[in-house]
C-alpha cells in the first residue's frame, strides 16, 4: 500500500502540471502496472475516463477514442460499482478534474423541478438549509411545491425550548411561510400538538397558496382543533388524523374540487360527516373513522362516490351513492355492538361489484343487487333473521362467494325448509360459527339445498364425527360440491378476538 | 426464450451515435419511448440526442432488470395460482438490493442518470436516483454538501448571515 500511495501522489503531481499528452503516457505506464496495482487502478478509473473523454473531444482521430467505446465504458462503470468507497473517490478527485467540471457544477445544472424533487425527500430543516449552499440554491426551497413538516422527526421544533415551546413553534411556521413563495400543491404536517399552531391563520396562508392536498396528523398523544378548512377552496385531497374539526356550514359554497377525504379518529364539533359530504360534489373516496361512538344517523349523499370505508358505531348509515363500487365497514367487536348497526342501501344501487364488509339486511324490502359477487354477513338463526336472509339471497342473483358468521341462539329448523334455487351462481360458501353453534348443520343443509353450482363449502368449526357423517349424507343440489372442515383459529385471549383474526384472514385471502 | 426472437426489437441511438438493440418491452419502461411507440407503432429506430451511450447503457440495464423481475413474479403467480407472500417479499428485497448496488456511482454519473431518467420518464429510476441524491445531502453540513457536489459558495458572509437569521431553526443543532 506504501508504493500505491506514492504512485498516486506522483500521478497527482504530474497531472496537474502536464498537458493531455503526458496523461496518455501516464495511462500507458499505469496500464503496464495493472497486475501489480490492480486495486489502485480500480480507484483511479473514473479519473482516466474523464481524461479520455476530454481527449476524444479534442481530437477525434486520437487512438484514445478506440478504447473509450462502450465496452470500456461498461468496464469503468462496473469498476466504480465494485468499489464501495465511492464517496472517497469524489472527495479525493485531483484538482484539475475539479476545475474541469466546476464550470459544469453538475448538480446545480439540474432543472429546478428536479432540485425540488430532491428537496422533497429531505426533512424540512435540511431542505431549508440548502439555501446557504450558494446563490443558485438560495431560493430553490422557497418555491418547493410540496412541504412536509414532521415534528416527530424534527424534534428541534419544540423539544428544547421547554415552557416557551408554543410561541417558538408559531414563530417557526411564520418564518417558514414568510420565506416560501408561490403556490403550494401539498402541505403535510405530522406530529402536530394542540396550541402549537393557530390552524385558522395557517389555513388563511394555505388558501392564499391555493393548496391542493392537505394532510394534518396530530401527535399520537394529542388532539388538535382544526378550523378554517373551509377557506381552502382548491382542496382536492384532505387527510386529517386525531383532529376536532370545526366546519361552519353557513355561507360556504363547498369544496368544489375535493375528491378524497380520509378522516382518522376525527370528530366534528358542530356539523357532522353528513354535512361535509354534502359540501363535496366530486367526492370519490371517503374514509371515516369516528373518534367516539356516535349514535347518530349518517347520510352519505355523494353522486360520484366510488369507495367508502366507515369505522365506528352509527345508528344507521344511509347511502345515496349511485356510483359506489366498494364499501368497507370495518368494526371492532370490542367497541361496537353487533346489533343496532345496519345500513340502508337505496333501491337505486345496483352496481356494487364487491360488497366487502359486514351487513345486515334487516329491513323489510332489501334492494336487488344485480352485480354483487361477494357478500359477508352475520346472522342469528332466529326465525326473523332467517326470513330476511332468504329475502336477501333472492336479491343477489349473481352472488358467487358467501361468508356467513353464525351467532348461536337456538337451533331452528322450520325456517330452512325453502327448497329453491335461490343462489344460482354461488360457487364458494364459508360458514363460521362464533361458538359451536348447533345451527351450523342445519344452515349448511340450507345452503347445499339451494345452490345449484356450489363447488366448495367450508365450515370453520369443531364438528363432531357424527355431525360430519350426517352432513355428508345431506342431499345436495349441486353434484360437484366438496365440503371442507377446518378448525377455527380462536386465540387464547378471547373468542371474539379469535374470530376477528380469522375474519381478517378471509378478507385478505 | 423462444419468445424473445419473435418480440419486436427497438434500436435506441445515443447522442454519440451508439446503437442499442432492446426488446420493445424493455423500451416501453421509458414512458417517453412508450408514448412514441403508441403514436407511431412502426417506428424501430429512436434517436435520443440527450443521452450519452454510457448513461443509456445504464438506463437499459435498469429497465431490463426490472422487466425481468416483473416477468418472474408474473410467471410464479401463474404457476402457483396465487403469489405467496414470502416469495414476493424476497423478490422485492432482491430487487431493492440490486437497485442499491446499481446506485453505487459517482455524483456525475448520478446527475446524468437523473437527467436521463427525467428525459426518458422512467419513474422508478427517477425516484431511485433522486432518493440517492437526497441521501447524499441528508445529515450533512453545508460544507460537506458543497464538497460532495462541488458547489462553489458564492455567498458573502453577510448574505449567509441574513439567510440564517430568516430561518434560524433550520440551522440549529447540527452545526
Amino acid at each position: 500500500m506504501y508504493s500505491l500511495d506514492q504512485l498516486y501522489k506522483i500521478f497527482k503531481g504530474t497531472s496537474c502540471a502536464t498537458n493531455s499528452t503526458s496523461l496518455i503516457i501516464l495511462t500507458i505506464i499505469l496500464a503496464g502496472t495493472v497486475l501489480l496495482y490492480k486495486k489502485m487502478l480500480v480507484a483511479l478509473w473514473p479519473h482516466f475516463s474523464i481524461g479520455k473523454k476530454k481527449l476524444s473531444n479534442a481530437s477525434s482521430t486520437s487512438k484514445e477514442e478506440d478504447i473509450s467505446g462502450s465496452n470500456i465504458m461498461r468496464n469503468r462503470l462496473e469498476c466504480i460499482r465494485s468499489d464501495t468507497s465511492d464517496a472517497d473517490i469524489i472527495g479525493n478527485l485531483p484538482e484539475y478534474i475539479k476545475k474541469d467540471t466546476s464550470g459544469a457544477n453538475i448538480i446545480c445544472n439540474l432543472p429546478e423541478c428536479i432540485k425540488h424533487k430532491i428537496l422533497v425527500y429531505l426533512p424540512i430543516n435540511e431542505a431549508v438549509r440548502t439555501s446557504i449552499l450558494s446563490k443558485s440554491w438560495q431560493h430553490i426551497w422557497c418555491t418547493i411545491p410540496d412541504l412536509v413538516v414532521d415534528c416527530n422527526i424534527n424534534r428541534i421544533f419544540y423539544q428544547n425550548i421547554g415552557d416557551k415551546e408554543e410561541s417558538m413553534d408559531e414563530k417557526f411556521v411564520n418564518q417558514l411561510f414568510s420565506c416560501h413563495k408561490g403556490n403550494l400543491h401539498k402541505f403535510k404536517f405530522s406530529g402536530l400538538k394542540s396550541g402549537m399552531v393557530d390552524t385558522a391563520s395557517l389555513m388563511q396562508i394555505l388558501s392564499q397558496k391555493q393548496i391542493n392536498e392537505l394532510i394534518l396528523e396530530a401527535s399520537p398523544d394529542d388532539f388538535v382543533l382544526v378550523s378554517g378548512i373551509n377557506l381552502c377552496l382548491k382542496l382536492k385531497l384532505l387527510m386529517l388524523s386525531r383532529c376536532f374539526i370545526y366546519l361552519p356550514v353557513e355561507e360556504f359554497d363547498g369544496f368544489r374540487l375535493l375528491h378524497t377525504v380520509d378522516l382518522k379518529d376525527c370528530s366534528f364539533l358542530q356539523k357532522g360527516i353528513t354535512e361535509l359530504v354534502s359540501l363535496c360534489p366530486l367526492l370519490e373516496k371517503l374514509k371515516f373513522k369516528a373518534l367516539s361512538s356516535e349514535d347518530d344517523d349518517i347520510q352519505i349523499h355523494a353522486p360520484n362516490l366510488r369507495e367508502l370505508t366507515i369505522c365506528g358505531k352509527f345508528a344507521q348509515v344511509s347511502l345515496v351513492t349511485p356510483n359506489l363500487c366498494t364499501i368497507n365497514f370495518v368494526r371492532t367487536f370490542r367497541t361496537v355492538g353487533l346489533r343496532g348497526n345496519f345500513i340502508r342501501l337505496p333501491i337505486c344501487i345496483n352496481d356494487i361489484l364487491c360488497y366487502d364488509g359486514f351487513c345486515y339486511f334487516l329491513q323489510k324490502h332489501p334492494p336487488t343487487l344485480n352485480y354483487l359477487t361477494m357478500m359477508i354477513m352475520i346472522l342469528e338463526p332466529t326465525e326473523h333473521q332467517i326470513h330476511f336472509a332468504n329475502l336477501s339471497f333472492r336479491r343477489v342473483p349473481m352472488l358467487q362467494k358467501l361468508i356467513i358468521y353464525l351467532e348461536p341462539i337456538k337451533p331452528l329448523s322450520s325456517a330452512y325448509k325453502i327448497q329453491d334455487k335461490i343462489l344460482p351462481c354461488l360457487r364458494e360458501a364459508t360458514i363460521i360459527p362464533f361458538r359451536n353453534s348447533e345451527a351450523v348443520l342445519e344452515f349448511a343443509e340450507y345452503i347445499l339445498s339451494c345452490s345449484a353450482v356450489l363447488q366448495r363449502l367450508t365450515i370453520r368449526g369443531d364438528m363432531k364425527d357424527c355431525e360430519v357423517s350426517k352432513l355428508n349424507k345431506i342431499s345436495k343440489l349441486s353434484t360437484k360440491t366438496e365440503i371442507i372442515f377446518t378448525i377455527p383459529c380462536f386465540s387464547a385471549e378471547g373468542k371474539f378476538e379469535g374470530c376477528c383474526c380469522s375474519m381478517c384472514n378471509i378478507v385478505a385471502g | 426464450m423462444a419468445r424473445s426472437s419473435t418480440e419486436n426489437m427497438i434500436t435506441l441511438m445515443s447522442s454519440d451515435g451508439e446503437e442499442f438493440m432492446v426488446t420493445e418491452k424493455v423500451a416501453r419502461e421509458c414512458t417517453t419511448i412508450r408514448n412514441m411507440l403508441e403514436d407511431d407503432c412502426v417506428i424501430t429506430n429512436i434517436p435520443l440526442p440527450n443521452v450519452t451511450s454510457d448513461i443509456l447503457s445504464m438506463v437499459i440495464e435498469y429497465c431490463m432488470e426490472h422487466v425481468a423481475a416483473a416477468e418472474k413474479a408474473a410467471a410464479e403467480t401463474a404457476e402457483k395460482g396465487s403469489s405467496s407472500a414470502p416469495a414476493a417479499a424476497k423478490a422485492n428485497k432482491d430487487l431493492e438490493e440490486w437497485d442499491k448496488a446499481f446506485m453505487n456511482v459517482d455524483v456525475y454519473t448520478l446527475c446524468d442518470l437523473i437527467l436521463a431518467a427525467n428525459y426518458l420518464n422512467v419513474s422508478g429510476l427517477l425516484d431511485l436516483t433522486i432518493q440517492t441524491a437526497a441521501n447524499l445531502i441528508k445529515g450533512k453540513s453545508p460544507e460537506q454538501i458543497r464538497k460532495t457536489f462541488h458547489i462553489q459558495n458564492d455567498l458573502s458572509l453577510e448574505e449567509e448571515e441574513k439567510i440564517r437569521s430568516q430561518t434560524p431553526w433550520a440551522f440549529e443543532k447540527s452545526e
